[in-house]
């Protein structure tokens, strides 16, 4: 059984279709790279799964059950494209909101803070309020509320995004790690490097997959020597297909 | 209920990081108490009367009746009132008594007929008060007349007056002070729980709240409780402030004066979170501001709407504001208890209630669960 299916999702703005009938599965340990251009639909998708949007149609189930739910909502850790924080406040602050709402208290809340700055490769600075954070730094405290209650699927848009090549390496050596654990992560992007480094990818483009499998897989399919190209093919032969 | 209490920590937490929130809300009510202070205290208006051939006890009497006199000729009278560098002419034509006022200022009129009316009482010229209509520049004329009270002649004496309500030194505003405590806290809260609410969700935690086990009323409630602890201060600070500084009138118990006082300012949280449920944007939020609050103070009772048709009275009925309006009168201004406003009172809880479900279904928007 999948940790998360998602069938026929359909979402629309308006008179705007932004996701056409969209599936995929997710297995446990998993890393799934959502690769799409900007505007293709990943950020639609990924709210989608998370239950924070709901789907003009189609079904999400999570750990056999379907989305939204409250109980879910406890195995699932969710960080946005914005960083969604209290700028007013301190890291730490930020921390223990997050975590309270999660049911964590006192020690095992210290406890599991501490754990998901070091995932998340950030040194706080107690007295600092998050407004006076770098961009990056804000990005890696958002990985780390994402992290917090040790959930046990991970979805995630765009978390490395404005990072320095040195915490991006940090950081995907943590997925790989949390995916050594057995936790199962959906992660976007659009850089082909990080694209590399998943077990599956989902290709979309105009709100539908335009490919799946492994990065090895997608590049032997296309005929291509690196993602980016193999991406291009996708794009082209899809089209074409549906010119046809 | 443990989450809802994190919610208000939190935000309690936020607004000790955020001194210049805390400071305005000490700050503003209190400046603009300060102005209604300044104003009220002034002494009353001493009109300036010009006069012309007037026995010299009425001059004299025209001054005791706190008005300030000089001499004028007819036509250096009317140019002086036309530019309206005076406020009224007073000279005796055929053995009348007549009066031109400037007469754009009903108020200045009327405190210089008050002067006239007194001073021809004690001066016992018992001349007819007859006053002309006034040629403005353009030829409009405008017969002031109609538009006074005449006074009686040969006053009597004057009546013994006894208080039900109320007290002789009071002004005339006092009437109108818990309407201003009602407004200023209905403003003050407003704007503040809306644009936080409304930060919450432009900054995107809103929706990282929705993919939490969070429930729509446990968010609700959490800053009912934090905001609520906010407002009890700021209603305390306006309403102690507006009694014991200010000098509004106070006839009733200051407990329950402060209760309704915190109601309102619950009932203006709920409905500053809710309006900004309709606002993406801080201009956005101020412009349903005006829509929303204004017609609320204009109809709230700081103006008489006795006299208005049915729909603007039926209109104000359906304001909270109006049954704070009507409870803070009949505590601070006929000293009642709680039994006698227990009415508003139940209709304002009755809008925190109705407020708050319309907040946790409002949240459906983001979640439906
Ligand atoms: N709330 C919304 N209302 C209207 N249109 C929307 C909304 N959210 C997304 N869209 C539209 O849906 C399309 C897909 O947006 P989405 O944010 O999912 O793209 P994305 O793949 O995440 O892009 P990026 O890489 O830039 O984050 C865009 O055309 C966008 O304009
Ligand atoms: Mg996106």
């Amino acid at each position: 059984m999948p940790i998360l299916a998602a069938r026929d999702i359909v979402q629309s703005f308006g008179d705007q279709d932004v996701l056409r009938g969209v599936s995929l599965g997710v297995d446990r340990g998993e890393i799934l790279g959502l690769l799409g251009p900007s505007g293709a639909g990943k950020t639609t998708l990924v709210n989608v799964l998370a239950g924070v949007a709901e789907p003009v149609s189609g079904v999400v189930m999570a750990f056999g059950e379907p989305m939204p739910s409250l109980d879910l909502m406890r195995r699932i850790g969710y960080m946005a494209q914005s960083d969604a924080l209290y700028l007013d406040l301190t890291a730490r602050e930020n921390l223990e909101f997050f975590g309270a709402i999660y049911g964590l208290r006192a020690d095992a809340l210290k406890a599991a803070a501490d754990r998901a700055l070091r995932t998340a490769n950030l040194q706080v600075e107690p007295r600092k309020a998050v407004r006076d954070y770098s961009g990056g730094m804000r990005r890696r405290l958002s990985l780390a509320t994402a992290l917090l209650h040790d959930p046990e699927l991970l979805i995630l848009d765009e978390p490395t995004i404005g990072l320095d090549p040195l915490h991006r390496v940090g950081i995907w050596e943590s997925f790989r790690r949390l995916a050594a654990e057995g936790r199962t992560l959906i992660v976007t992007t659009h850089v082909m490097d990080e694209a590399e480094r998943c077990d599956r990818l989902a290709m979309i483009r105009d709100g539908e997959f335009i490919a799946m499998g492994t990065p090895a897989d997608l590049k032997d399919r296309a005929g291509a020597p690196t993602l980016e190209a193999a991406f291009l093919h996708f794009a082209t032969v899809e089209s074409g297909g549906r010119d046809a | 209920m443990h989450n809802a209490l994190a919610v208000t920590i939190r935000i309690l937490r936020q607004f000790a990081h955020d001194r210049r929130t805390l400071f305005m809300m000490v700050a503003a009510p209190v400046i603009a108490l300060f102005l209604l202070n300044t104003i009220f205290g002034a002494p009353a208006y001493e009109p300036l009367i010009l006069v012309e051939s007037m026995p010299s006890d009425f001059t004299a009497a025209l001054a005791d009746a706190g008005a300030t006199t000089e001499m004028a000729d007819y036509n250096d009278a009317m140019v002086r009132l036309a530019d309206a560098n005076a406020d009224a002419y007073v000279t005796t034509r055929d053995d009348a008594l007549t009066v031109w006022v400037e007469g754009s200022d009903p108020s200045k009129t009327g405190a210089v007929v008050r002067a006239i009316t007194q001073a021809q009482s004690k001066s016992l010229v018992s001349l007819e008060l007859d006053i002309k209509p006034i040629t403005l520049p353009g030829g409009i004329e405008i017969d002031i007349a109609k538009y006074l009270p005449i006074p009686e002649l040969e006053l009597p004496e004057p009546p013994e007056v006894r208080y039900i309500h109320g007290a002789a030194d009071m002004h005339a505003f006092d009437y109108h002070g818990p309407v201003f405590i009602g407004v200023f806290i209905f403003f003050y809260v407003f704007v503040t729980s809306g644009i936080s609410f409304l930060r919450e969700r432009t900054g995107g935690t809103l929706e990282r709240l929705m993919a939490m086990p969070l429930r729509r009323w446990e968010l609700v409630l959490g800053y009912a409780q934090g905001f609520g602890l906010f407002v009890l201060v700021q209603s305390a600070i306006v309403v102690l402030a507006s009694i014991y500084w200010v000098g509004f009138p106070n006839f009733g118990s200051i407990w329950l004066v402060l209760f309704i006082a915190l109601s309102m300012a619950l009932v203006s949280m709920l409905m500053g979170i809710l309006v900004s449920e309709f606002a993406s944007t801080e201009l956005q939020m101020m412009q349903l501001l005006q829509i929303i609050v204004i017609p609320q103070i204009l109809l709230s009772g700081i103006l008489d709407l006795s006299q208005t048709p049915q729909w603007m009275q039926w209109l104000s009925r359906a304001f909270p504001v109006t049954y704070m309006t009507d409870g803070m009168r009949a505590v601070m201004l006929r000293g009642a208890g709680p039994g006698d406003v227990w009415l508003d009172l139940v209709v304002l809880w009755a809008f925190i209630v109705l407020l708050f479900g319309a907040n946790v279904v409002a949240l459906k928007k983001y979640r439906r669960i």
